[in-house]
């Protein structure tokens, strides 16, 4: 039988919780909590990698996955380049046409490390240690040291934030295909680590391999960024709109560093 | 004793950390090599009240603080688990033997998952936008957690001598000099 002690710890216990809770004090001691652990998840978070990486490993696969990741770095080089020289002339030409505009939306880069993942079969949000304190808010968009876009911080704390990825059902990203005249489709999720490009005009040209980038349409999120490759087309005549699945270029499972867009330079 | 009570705070933060910032990295079903929960119900299981309720409280909040899932309320699901656990290992599973340690950590695990599916379809329910725990296959964690049991049981009976049988204790005692009946 539970003493009369421990029934008074239990009962009081819930009842600070739930206090803390329904009055929002809970978000401070978060906030204080991850200030004061944050130097231990940053080694901690280091080591679940390096293990979480060897476990992805097996033994006979080692060698054939060495030159799959060669030949993955190689491709997002490859579209890097590519999606930088479209972005090139097209801002040449827009720059040519408008001689006199002065952009007033410059961004810079904060970098971040992901010190926890929380994947699922149809979220996929992973978080970082860096918060307002260092510039991060809702909305901005977080990339690869490549420059492909990773996600949006959907929960900016004091020091930490939450990244929601672009495989994450409740995902939406305004996107185009690189070098078209921006018309927009948009990037949904679909658990996986798979997303779609939805909405797409059927006068749009959607090829295989055709690189998608973001419209820079939305306020924090810059164009430009490339998101991922088409890989399969689904187009039917009667239909207004065409969607395409895409494999995002972000390699999720390897997230490690990532940098977070801030509007503003430096 | 404030020292253990400190101990065991320390320990719990290592396991919340654990279970935030290393096992969260771990791909498939590998992912279910969490230690909070286990933490605190080998705590209901073998200490006082008290310690595992500092266990519960402090493993679940640090593990939901550096987790980006916001659906399982860790810190209450951890406290409901062990007050469970502690009144099956007071009431029912009396004795502290290998079958009823393993038996209360697959147990524990099940209310877990139970208590996890009821308070994340709860909020689906109410409309809130969940991102899910990611876990384990159910058969994988309780394996893991029936592992952990026997071994904490293992260590115990290493280093405590507090589940031999007398006569045991008795020629231990006499060998080693240390043990008193």
């Amino acid at each position: 039988m539970p003493r009369p002690r421990t029934i008074a710890y239990i009962g009081i216990a819930l009842i600070v919780i739930a206090l803390f809770a329904l009055a929002g004090f809970i978000r401070p001691v978060r906030d204080f909590g991850a200030r004061v652990l944050l130097p231990i998840t940053r080694v901690f978070s280091g080591f679940g990698s390096a293990v979480g990486s060897a476990l992805r490993i097996d033994r006979t696969t080692r060698e054939a996955n060495a030159r799959s990741e060669e030949l993955e770095a190689r491709l997002r080089a490859q579209v890097v380049d590519y999606v930088r020289l479209r972005a090139l002339e097209e801002e040449n030409r827009a720059l040519r046409a408008q001689a006199k505009f002065i952009s007033e939306h410059e961004f810079r880069t904060v970098g971040a490390r992901v010190i926890s993942r929380s994947v699922s079969s149809q979220t996929a949000v992973v978080e970082i240690d860096r918060g307002k304190n260092d510039g991060a808010d809702i909305g901005q968009a977080v990339i690869t040291e490549d420059g492909f876009i990773v996600g949006k911080i959907v929960r900016a704390g004091d020091r930490t934030s939450s990244v929601m990825l672009l495989s994450d059902t409740r995902s939406r990203l305004a996107a185009t295909v690189v070098g078209s005249d921006r018309v927009t489709g948009i990037v949904e999720g679909r658990g996986n680590a798979v997303a779609h490009f939805t909405l797409v005009p059927q006068e749009v040209t959607l090829e295989k391999d055709g690189v998608i980038v973001t419209a820079g349409t939305e306020e924090k999120v810059p164009g430009d960024l490339p998101i991922g490759l088409v890989i399969d087309v689904e187009r039917k005549p009667t239909d207004p709109f065409q969607n395409a699945v895409i494999e995002p270029l972000a390699p999720v499972d390897r997230l490690r560093l990532v940098s977070i867009i801030v509007p503003g330079g430096n | 004793m404030w020292s253990r009570r400190l101990l065991v705070a320390g320990l719990a933060v290592l396991a919340g950390l654990w279970d935030a910032c290393v096992a969260s990295w771990f791909p498939g079903s590998w992912a279910g090599l969490q230690v909070g929960l286990l933490f605190t119900v080998m705590l209901a299981i073998f200490s006082s009240p008290e310690r595992w309720m500092i266990g519960a409280i402090v493993s679940g909040s640090v593990a939901s603080t550096f987790l980006s899932s916001n659906g399982g309320l860790m810190p209450l699901r951890f406290f409901a688990v062990g007050f469970v656990i502690s009144y099956l290992s007071q009431r029912l599973f009396t004795n502290r033997s290998l079958m009823s340690v393993v038996a209360l950590s697959g147990c524990a695990t099940l209310i877990d998952r139970s208590v996890l599916w009821f308070m994340e379809h709860v909020q689906i329910w109410s409309g809130r936008s969940l991102t899910f725990e990611s876990h384990a296959t159910l058969g994988f964690a309780v394996i893991w957690s029936c592992i952990v049991g026997a071994t904490v049981f293992f260590l115990f009976v290493l280093f405590s001598k507090r589940f031999l049988p007398l006569i045991t204790i008795g020629r231990a005692s006499k060998r080693m000099g240390r043990v008193r009946l």
